[in-house]
């Protein structure tokens, strides 16, 4: 089971014109310039930056801070918000504040290695299957209809009783969302192989004599790291949503650790009656994924800025 | 660390619970309810299957819903105690001498309601699929598969009083029970066996499924029906009948049963539906969706929800019958000894944990005290009074008494010996993942332990793991999780009696053995009467608190909220819910 | 072409059997589906005898996944861990959610397309940054979240001002509800209202961000400039010209998320209290059961497949360059 909507990320990228592909291949480094200048100068894109940097940023010292005051238990339980905790506190007098911060520490820890295996894995299929195309193409594009045929929920509900023991099964979760989430950067990164394997450019390479491993790395994946770096912010707020969505079936990151589905999890019953349990965790996770996505939106209009003209 | 020590104002809750408690009591006093109408019950579990008997479908909303079916002998009313039906029954005669026999005088009006009288047939057959004994087979000479054997198990034979012979029928044999094959006497002769009495026979015979339609369809999978016409296959010998099943919806309506020889139901239908899950129970009674709600488990949220809910809703909170405990496994090194055990026990301040978790539901709940039987129960006797209080100190005084532990400069005790040798004591303590109320106790218990000086670690299991592999095979420290309790207390024999008896003790996880305690709960089951009876397992209880073998924590606080526009609903803490006594619901 | 559908599609048969197995042995080695029977002190051991001979526990692996594939083949998808058929059950709650899926799509296509010409048409505006940004904060939202706080801040405080059941929070229809199926339409309304908006404002927005790029990669393609170079007038172009080539793309993206949706779907339901598909199937998965397991699978697994190759036929009207079979 994914989440609705990461998918046409990956087929956004595939324009129907391809000039900002080729001109990328000419002048490589002139072009990046450009495209961090384009995306520095993105208001909205530098708003999701920005507010994801210092979310991480308040996070990390805080809990180097106070590492032990997401599991501190008081007897201040249900307490509103006040001075001496600004987000309330839970039924076990547990601070939210750092609950919370803790819980956007361990989405993002989770979610950068889902991106990070998913960007690994798929940038690999999907290279050999769009580079080598004919049975090569054919038995990896089987073998990725295979993931996307089993759902993750199956996968995890399943392998719960491993994942949910262990003291880091936010490393194992990762894991296993991670190997079943590469499926859409291989779609794209096979889908731009192909089309450039037909480039005078790669042509050229090969009547050099150069090795088929020296073209894929050093000409045609860099023409594809736009769209992969793009399709590997969505992955991390896809990452992100899964991880909460599993949290509300309980299967997720399970307690004592924290994290922002569990927590709202927790907080479902009380959000009429002790509403801080519920809304800011809520108010946090969807402020770290609307970041991530603006993010990812901000590098994508960076690298294609056709998008942005206005209509003449 | 320090514990803030702030303790919010719980008598606002506690106010605000009198006058919950309040609205119980008036309403007890019979009020006048209008005759007619309909109610809707929460229902959130997926039915499986109608014969509430069968291992299949042995879920708590199914006997709220056939207990108004299918008829019972003796009735669990609110208190507690035990009535006799006498709709059904109008005598039990009890006598042990030369064996337990318990002798039925049937209602002569009692009828099911195709016509067929409700005869010995149906007890002989109901005794037969529930004993265990694979003599007695199923439709197509299939194995019975009973969700419980526990006292008919100790009968040795049931016999109606015409014909004297009691020959029992073919599967599917109408014609034979026409013809007078079947016995179809109105009195049941029920004998145990010499060796075999059994003390809690009241508890028999509950939810009688008719043996002439069992002996048809089979009494395995012949009652799950599909809704949409085959409705007809549950008889009903009760106030109610099943009207209509939607399985796709969920929904089962009951409406009142025309054959009914006694006072009928008030309500004219009587609908289960609803939700599933506790989130929308509460919002669910106030859109009108449905009138009674049961959640499965009770948070404070759900009270506060009650509570803002003003007049519309009223709602009860009473300790069920199900009550929250530690394992100690004693195979586990360290726990073997008994002095660790009591360490353990020493240093936890159940009230403490209860006020942080259940209690502030359910403020007025205590530490349990007794392995058998519950606060609310008459046999209640309180045999842990030496561990309502915290001591540390004698905790820590115990562990260092056994001369096998060190306490070190971190705060923890390092053993001299075994698999932790020189490193923190740890302990596992397990329970099942997405129960929130568990995990807070457990990490609750873990800060209490730490200043015991003994590390705990929180690894939890899926339910079905837990139980099925990892607290049968042993791989646990310390477990946490709940028994139901009941009125009837030999169901807790094979939890206790020596593990090394396989055959009868498989409910008995912890590995503890002792003769005594075997042969006390042996007479406590075969108790001539309830005073005896009560004796020999509170004396069972004595050892078991002696011994230290499991922690009992509190009996777990049970909800029932319902639309203030009905009356007589009087929420009942056992098996069988709010629905005991369904029949006398009324509209206000 | 219709080579490479047949061979999709028998290729398609391998993947679903080989998820099958894969899928089987991960359940039946998940645990003791017996677990909680064995947890209650009163079944008897009898009883446990007899089931686990009846879900074949002891068997081994091969020959429990035998059993269920001669039975699958001839459409029979067994028996759940609590003996009622699964085909059956399948069926019934499959309407259920299909219910809702199906509504749901249609709706958010259309909002979705809506939503996307407009940002489009008046790009650059006020109106589609903010129409953007409202877009941006639907795709972030996890479902369950959407479901909570309508359930929670919307339903909730209408019925109570109404003082009656207007928006329904749980389940599908009102058990006493009689008459036709017309006379029974304002009560299935009024519980299928909420969670058809939650699963289509979770559901719409990554399509209508995509509708909305395509349509300015459109509007902005050289023969759409030519056509109005040549003085067609916009509305013309707009319906000949943009449309017809934007639509495409974003229905091969609607074809991939499908599975996506039935996923939200089982976190709906789970939320309003439905008893379709996802509840059926957590349970099943839950109880360790097999059979419900693999029949889940089977349905989810058929359903990718189908619309992937229908995703994958679409991408090669688009992409002329991607050649199907050996170069």
């Amino acid at each position: 089971m994914s989440e609705p909507g990461v998918s046409e990320f990956t087929a956004m990228s595939v324009s129907e014109d391809d000039s900002a592909a080729e001109g990328m291949a000419l002048e490589s480094r002139g072009q990046w310039a450009n495209v961090l200048h384009r995306f520095l100068h993105n208001g909205q894109a530098m708003t999701g930056l920005v507010t994801f940097l210092l979310l991480l940023v308040v996070s990390l010292i805080y809990t180097m801070l106070h590492p032990t005051a997401y599991s501190a238990l008081s007897l201040d339980v249900n307490a509103a918000p006040s001075k001496a905790h600004i987000f309330g506190t839970n039924s076990i007098g547990i601070d939210m504040l750092a609950q919370i911060l803790k819980g956007v520490l361990a989405d993002v820890q989770v979610a950068i290695l889902v991106a990070a295996m998913a960007v690994m894995i798929g940038t690999l299929i999907g290279a050999m299957a769009g580079y080598y195309g004919g049975k090569v193409d054919n038995l990896l594009m089987r073998f990725v209809d295979l993931i996307l045929v089993i759902p993750v929920l199956v996968v995890l509900v399943l392998l719960a009783h491993i994942v949910a023991q262990k003291a880091n099964n936010w490393l194992w979760l990762a894991i296993i969302i991670g190997s079943l989430s590469w499926t859409y950067v291989a779609r794209l990164v096979r889908a731009e192989f192909l089309s450039l394997r037909e480039r005078d450019f790669v042509e050229a390479s090969r009547a050099l004599g150069a090795s088929d491993w020296r073209i894929i790395s050093r000409h045609m994946i860099p023409n594809a790291v736009g769209p992969i770096i793009v399709n590997a912010t969505i992955t991390i707020a896809g990452a992100i949503v899964l991880e909460s969505t599993l949290s509300y079936l309980g299967l997720g990151i399970q307690p004592p650790s924290v994290s922002l589905g569990l927590l709202i999890e927790q907080g479902q019953n009380s959000a009429t009656t002790e509403y801080w349990l519920f809304v800011y965790p809520a108010a946090f996770l969807l402020l770290l994924i609307v970041s991530v996505f603006f993010v990812g939106d901000g590098l994508r209009s960076a690298l294609d800025p056709r998008q942005n003209r206005v209509r003449s | 660390m320090k514990i803030s020590k702030k303790i919010r104002p719980l008598l606002a809750v506690v106010a605000t619970l009198a006058l919950g408690m309040n609205a119980l009591v008036a309403s007890a006093s019979t009020p006048k309810v209008q005759a007619g109408g309909t109610i809707t019950v929460d229902l959130n579990e997926t039915l499986a299957g109608f014969n509430v008997n069968n291992v299949n479908s042995n879920e708590f909303v199914l006997q709220e819903i056939m207990q108004l079916v299918w008829p019972t002998v003796y009735f669990v009313n609110n208190k507690l105690a035990l009535t006799l039906n006498t709709d059904l029954v109008t005598k039990v005669a009890v006598s042990s001498k030369p064996v337990e026999t318990l002798t039925y005088t049937i209602n002569p009006k009692a009828v099911w309601s195709d016509g067929t009288p409700i005869t010995a047939d149906d007890f002989i057959y109901n005794w037969q699929s529930q004993s265990g004994n694979p003599a007695f087979t199923d439709k197509g000479g299939a194995a019975f598969q009973p969700a419980g054997t526990t006292g008919y198990s100790s009968i040795v034979s049931v016999k109606g009083s015409n014909p004297a012979g009691g020959a029992s029928c073919d599967a599917g044999s109408a014609a034979d029970f026409n013809a007078g094959l079947c016995p179809n006497g109105k009195t049941v002769t029920v004998k145990f066996g010499a060796k075999t009495p059994f003390a809690d026979w009241q508890g028999l015979f509950g939810m009688i499924v008719p043996a002439h339609q069992g002996r048809l369809v089979g009494w395995n999978t012949g009652f799950n029906i599909n809704g949409g016409g085959d409705e007809s296959t549950l008889l009903s010998g009760s106030w109610y009948y099943v009207s209509s099943y939607n399985q796709s919806a969920n929904t089962v309506v009951l409406k009142k049963n025309p054959s009914y020889w006694a006072k009928p139901g008030n309500l004219d239908s009587i609908v289960f539906a609803g939700s599933t899950d506790d989130t929308s129970g509460i919002p669910g009674i106030q859109s009108g969706t449905f009138n009674v709600f049961e959640p499965v488990s009770t948070s404070l949220a759900m009270i506060q929800q009650a509570q803002a809910a003003g007049s519309s809703v009223s709602y009860n909170v009473q300790p069920g019958l199900q009550f929250e405990h530690f394992d100690f496994n004693q195979a586990n090194a360290y726990l073997k000894m008994l002095k660790v055990r009591q360490a353990i026990a020493y240093g936890t301040d159940r009230s403490e944990l209860i006020a942080l978790t259940v209690g502030q539901a359910a403020p007025t709940t205590k530490p349990l005290n007794n392995h058998i039987y519950m606060n609310t129960q008459p046999q209640y006797k309180s045999n842990g009074n030496a561990y309502n209080h915290q001591n540390i100190a004698k905790a820590k005084a115990l562990l260092k008494s056994t001369k096998k532990f060190k306490l070190e400069k971190d705060g923890y005790f390092h053993p001299t010996y075994g698999p932790e040798k020189g490193k923190d004591l740890s302990l596992n303590i397990s329970s099942t993942t997405g129960n929130p109320i568990r995990s807070q106790t457990e990490q609750v218990f873990q800060f209490q332990m730490k200043k015991v000086g003994i590390k705990i670690n929180i690894v939890n299991y899926a339910a079905g793991d837990l139980f099925g592999t990892v607290i049968p095979g042993g791989r646990y420290d310390i477990a946490e999780f709940a028994w139901v309790g009941s009125p009837f207390a030999t169901g807790n024999n094979s939890i206790y009696c020596s593990y090394t008896n396989k055959a009868d003790c498989g409910s008995n996880w912890v590995h503890f053995k002792n003769k005594t305690e075997d042969k006390l709960l042996a007479e406590g089951a075969a108790a001539a009467n309830p005073a005896d009876e009560a004796k020999f397992y509170n004396e069972a209880d004595a050892i078991l608190w002696k011994d230290m073998v499991t922690l009992p924590l509190y009996q777990k606080p049970i909800m029932t909220a319902w639309s203030s526009a009905y009356g007589n609903i009087l929420p009942n803490a056992s098996s069988v819910g709010s629905t005991w006594n369904a029949q006398t619901w009324g509209l206000k | 072409m219709t080579t490479y559908i047949l061979r999709r599609l028998a290729i398609g048969v391998g993947v679903l059997l080989l998820a099958s197995v894969l899928v089987f042995t991960l359940v039946a080695e998940s645990g003791n589906p017996l677990g909680p029977l064995l947890a209650n002190p009163l079944t008897p051991q009898s009883t446990i005898r007899l089931k686990i001979l009846a879900l074949h526990l002891n068997d081994p692996l091969w020959q429990r996944y035998w059993i269920w594939f001669s039975h699958v083949i001839r459409g029979d998808f067994g028996v759940s861990n609590n003996g009622l058929g699964v085909g059956h059950q399948l069926q019934i709650h499959m309407f259920v959610t299909l219910r809702m899926v199906i509504l749901s799509t249609v709706l958010s296509i259309f909002l979705a397309i809506s939503v996307g010409l407009i940002s489009a048409l008046r790009n650059g505006t006020v109106v589609d940054r903010g129409v953007s940004v409202v877009n941006f904060v639907f795709l972030s939202v996890p479902v369950f979240v959407v479901g909570l706080v309508l359930k929670t801040f919307v339903a909730v405080p209408i019925d109570q001002h109404f003082n009656r059941v207007v928006l329904a929070t749980a389940g599908e229809q009102n058990p006493l509800a009689t008459g036709n199926f017309f006379q029974r339409l304002p009560d299935y309304a009024s519980h299928t209202i909420l969670p058809t908006l939650t699963l289509v404002l979770a559901t719409y927005a990554s399509w209508a961000i995509y509708q909305r790029s395509t349509l300015l990669d459109v509007m902005n393609s050289d023969y759409v400039r030519l056509a109005r170079a040549k003085g067609i007038s916009p509305r013309r172009v707009l319906l000949r010209h943009i449309l017809r080539n934007a639509l495409i793309p974003v229905t091969t993206v609607i074809a991939l998320d499908f599975a996506g949706i039935l996923g939200g779907a089982v976190i709906t339901e789970t939320v309003y209290g439905w008893n379709g598909l996802g509840r059926f199937f957590l349970d099943g998965v839950n109880n360790l059961d097999v059979n419900v397991t693999l029949a889940y699978l089977m349905l989810t697994a058929v359903i990718v497949i189908l619309f992937n190759l229908m995703a994958d036929i679409a991408y090669g009207f688009l992409d002329p360059r991607i050649r199907y079979g050996k170069r």
